[in-house]
């Protein structure tokens, strides 16, 4: 895996590197996701925090998620691109949208989540492991 | 297919209506959706241009060239971040609404996949429509 890796949003306002592998990649297909992904999966990229390097503000806009807890999800204010999540259940991590990624192409997606919310014609794989919600760590 | 129907962002603080029947449903894989939509493709709702009211708040614009190389101008809830529309230069009149933002989005039926060229190697293809390498035509 290519390691740092960077990304940032569509217009170059805010962009971010990353000094370590993901920890997991999932195709979440919860109804938040579905708006902020346009209706299908996002694809979120689990990256610890420590390794984490943020360049510029994005916004933030947090909800109340099925867990019950507050999560928030960041996008840039200028362009609207949506560049990544902080579960208030998982301090530690920040949960990445592979499409902000320069090169998402060699990402490997470990499993699809929250099946129980996909629309019925999102194309879901058959090979990935899937979860009706939240992957059991 | 429904009509009217009805959608908003994840807030709340944009709403609207479409008053006719949606003209086509396509998953769009070009890269500049793939930073909307998270890594997987943009799924999106092609609307005739008056058919489509705000009937709450405003959307921010990000313009940018698109493919064609005329302007694609990607509208967003400036508060939540939620993609909500597009506005072609080069097709005038239409609106190109996220399905994501759809208050019922089961009912649409996939017509076809665009931009296959640029789709992530790990995306999932919806199988069963016609797919093209870029746009349609």
């Amino acid at each position: 895996m290519p390691v740092p890796f960077s990304g940032g949003c569509s217009c170059g306002a805010v962009r971010y590197e990353v000094g370590a592998e993901p920890m997991a990649v999932y195709l979440c297909h919860c109804r938040s996701c579905q708006y902020e992904s346009a209706g299908g999966p996002s694809a979120v990229v689990m990256v610890p925090r420590a390794a984490f390097k943020l360049t510029g503000m994005p916004k933030a806009h947090t909800v109340i998620a099925d867990s019950g807890h507050p999560s928030t999800r960041r996008f840039c204010g200028d362009c609207g691109t949506p560049l990544f999540g902080e579960p208030s259940v998982a301090p530690d991590f920040v949960m990445l949208r592979a499409g902000s990624m320069d090169d998402p192409s060699w990402l490997k997606p470990d499993a699809t989540i929250w099946v129980s919310q996909a629309q019925p014609w999102a194309a879901i794989s058959d090979e990935l492991p899937r979860f009706e919600g939240n992957p059991s760590m | 297919m429904t009509a009217p129907f009805t959608g908003g962002c994840l807030c709340g603080a944009v709403r609207y209506e479409v008053s006719a029947e949606p003209v086509a449903f396509a998953l769009c894989h070009c890269r500049d959706c793939q930073y909307v939509s998270g890594g997987e493709p943009a799924s999106v709702v092609v609307v005739m241009r008056d058919a489509l009211k705000v009937t709450k708040g405003e959307t921010k614009g990000y313009t940018k060239q698109g493919d064609s190389g005329k302007t694609v101008t990607r509208h967003f809830c400036a508060n939540c971040g939620t993609p909500m529309f597009s506005d072609v230069e080069a097709n005038p009149g239409i609106w190109v609404v996220k399905a994501g933002t759809m208050d019922d989005p089961s009912w649409l039926k996939p017509g076809v996949v665009v931009y296959t060229d640029s789709a992530q190697p790990w995306a999932h293809m919806a199988q069963g429509v016609p797919q093209f390498p870029k746009s349609m035509g």
